[in-house]
């Protein structure tokens, strides 16, 4: 049966039945699997709207999870799903609750109980979300999995306290204390004092100068420090002052101003750094804030893997456009 | 499986056009005949519904008509000759091993006789497990070899979902919430017992005000009654409906208890019955009642399609967030 306009609006109705919107999906899955060129954009939309469709039933739901996780988590009957099955986390298929709990709106209750699940990976999940609740995060902070310690200390939701204990933290050693200072580091809620103790350590100083929480007269002077490794790591700040922002684009060494092409977000910014330096041509083309007449530009640069970057660039916004159905 | 993933899985095939032979195994009265015959009508194919166990060989091969001095074999009318559909081998493995051999012959060479089974026709059969005590022959190795098979299991949500959609009578599907353990209970000693087939059944009896025990058992009719004096008694409940429970005790026997909990989420047909019923039973009852009264609610709202109405309403409702939380904290603990 082929799958058209009318399939889609009965998929987006909040009063079709559980039954049809299951039948719906079927018939979308087996269209294209029938016709083995994968799935148009009306059947993806009409899966998409079965997703988001409140009447859906959660084994469906579970099914589309992984394909459709924003539509998923925004169902506007997903918060009566714990209700209606206490026990729904510990039924749900991997593939779903990975979906669902990697997604940057996961829903905050589940995240809190599926803390409760043994499994490495979905600790991992809780500790990495930005929806994860402080108090679940200190619960994570102690959990023997490092790669659970080390998330709970890059997620800016972690207590301060928290995040100042792992920064001085001797329990570890060797890559694991390194990377859960690392993480502190470029925590942006990290407090003061405990990014300055960080940055007296040369290895942590440039994950420390990347951190946007850094005060104005600390960005001032590591704009002047040494290594360019940090002035690069500078270079990443999403807001940098224009005398600042000057200073790095003339900077004397090429990886300095290309870090900066590469994250500056202001276009002003951009077209003058594209004007005034050629060196940094590509970098420009890989930043996800250049507006489309400047990577209409770099089509035309004299470098093929300049070319060759915008293409992909401008090809990559276009597919990310949502189009009408 | 569930009935409700059966449903799922035939739907695919159909839809693929993928024509294995599928045995679904299953205790009598689970509702597999049921899910074909809806998958067929839902896929507008033809039904053709065999019960192998009331056959003779010769209702399946026909009968041998002379022509110019050779004998033909003749096909039944009741076999389909053209278009699509699903032709339903049920029974199949109550039939004799003779009969089952004819039906082998329909399910590898898709013929019998002269008779060659459409192109467009899916050939499916049911039968029922030996543990079920049903009157079974064993199926033939080459013969179960040769099928894709399929198990399916009663389940109290698929019924639910089924029963709502198909009408059955509340007091039948609260008094199963109440004991779902009742929804499929084999009771080899007596000719009527309890399953989602007879459940049906006794919705009718029960709409028509006969005893149910000639569908489902004395024993499981016994409980329905006592369930459904106690569900009548609850005229309370019209005012807990209306919002005006405040001075309505939540009862303190527990199959009251339950009868008022699932009789609620079965007489809340609007989101304002449902939210009065939440808040008089998150203040009188607990945590646990509003849980199954939820889980109630649900079901049946999703069938009816009125699920964003109810989240809606839910989410306006103040006192339920406060709830929500104090739910999730039990739940973690």
């Amino acid at each position: 049966m082929a799958v058209g306009p009318e399939e889609l609006s009965q998929a987006r109705d909040a009063g079709t039945p559980a039954r049809q919107l299951a039948r719906l999906a079927a018939e979308v899955r087996t269209a294209s699997t029938r016709r083995g060129d994968g799935m148009s954009a009306l059947e993806k939309a009409v899966l998409a709207a079965v997703a988001g469709n409140p009447n859906t039933a959660p084994a469906l739901l579970f099914e589309l999870a992984s394909g459709f996780p924003g539509e998923v988590v925004r169902n506007p009957a997903v918060f009566l799903l714990l209700l209606e099955d206490p026990a729904l986390l510990e039924k749900i298929p991997d593939h779903a609750l990975r979906a669902i709990l990697a997604h940057p709106e996961a829903p905050v209750a589940w995240l809190g109980l599926a803390v409760e699940r043994p499994e490495a990976w979905i600790r991992w999940l809780v500790a990495a979300s930005p929806r994860t609740p402080p108090d679940v995060l200190a619960r994570l902070a102690g959990n023997a999995d490092a790669t659970t310690r080390i998330a709970v200390a890059a997620n800016p939701r972690t207590p301060v306290a928290l995040l100042a204990r792992f920064a001085r933290t001797e329990d570890d050693a060797g890559p694991t204390l390194f990377a859960l200072r690392r993480a502190v580091a470029g925590n942006p809620s990290a407090p003061l004092p405990t990014l300055e103790h960080l940055a007296s350590d040369p290895t942590l100083l440039p994950f420390a100068a990347a951190n946007p929480s850094l005060p104005e007269y600390l960005l001032e002077a590591l704009s002047l420090h040494d290594d360019p490794l940090v002035r690069a790591a500078l270079a990443k700040q999403p807001r940098l002052a224009p005398r600042l922002l000057r200073r790095l684009a003339a900077d004397p060494v090429p990886e300095v101003r290309r870090s900066l092409a590469r994250h500056a977000t202001d276009p002003v910014d951009l077209h003058r750094l594209t004007a005034q330096d050629s060196t940094v041509l590509r970098a420009l083309a890989d930043n996800p804030s250049a507006p489309a007449p400047l990577l209409d530009r770099l089509r035309r640069a004299p470098l093929a893997k300049t070319r060759r970057a915008a293409e992909r660039a401008l090809a990559a916004r276009a597919a990310a456009t949502p189009k009408a159905p | 499986m569930t009935p409700s993933d059966l449903e799922a899985y035939l739907t695919t095939l159909v839809g693929l056009q993928v024509r294995l032979s599928v045995m679904i195994w299953g205790a009598p009265g689970v509702g597999k005949s049921s899910v074909v015959a809806q998958v067929a009508r839902t896929a507008g194919l033809g039904f053709t519904d065999l019960r192998l166990g009331q056959l003779a060989p010769t209702d399946l091969r026909g009968l041998p008509v002379a022509e110019h001095g050779v004998a033909r074999w003749y096909p039944p009318e009741f076999l389909p000759t053209s278009g699509a559909g699903v032709l339903f081998l049920d029974e199949i493995n109550m039939a004799p091993p003779t009969l089952q051999g004819i039906a082998q012959q329909l399910i590898l060479d898709r013929r019998v006789g002269s008779y060659t089974v459409p192109d467009g026709w899916f050939i499916w059969a049911a039968g029922n497990r030996k543990e079920d005590r049903a009157s079974v022959f064993d199926m033939p190795a080459p013969l179960a070899n040769r099928f894709v098979h399929l198990e399916v299991e009663p389940h109290l949500e698929s019924f639910r979902s089924y029963a709502v959609a198909h009408g059955l009578h509340e007091q039948i599907v609260a008094f199963l919430s109440y004991r779902p353990a009742l929804l499929h209970k084999l009771d080899a000693a007596r000719p009527a017992w309890p399953s989602p087939r007879s459940w049906e059944m006794a919705d009718t009896l029960h709409k028509a005000g006969l005893d149910v025990a000639p569908a489902v058992g004395p024993g499981a009719a016994a409980e329905l009654d006592a369930f459904v004096r106690l569900y009548t008694e609850l005229a309370n409940l019209d005012r807990v409906l209306r919002g005006q429970g405040d001075s309505v005790a939540f009862p303190a026997e527990p199959s009251l208890r339950y009868a008022a909990t699932v009789g609620l989420s079965m007489r809340a047909h609007t989101t304002d019955h449902a939210v009065a019923c939440f808040r008089w039973l998150s203040a009188q009852a607990g945590a646990e009642w509003v849980q199954l009264f939820m889980s109630n609610l649900v079901t049946q709202v999703r069938a009816r399609g009125q699920m964003g109405v109810l989240a809606r309403a839910m989410e306006a409702e103040p006192s339920f967030a406060a709830f929500l939380r104090e739910y999730h904290a039990l739940l973690g603990e």
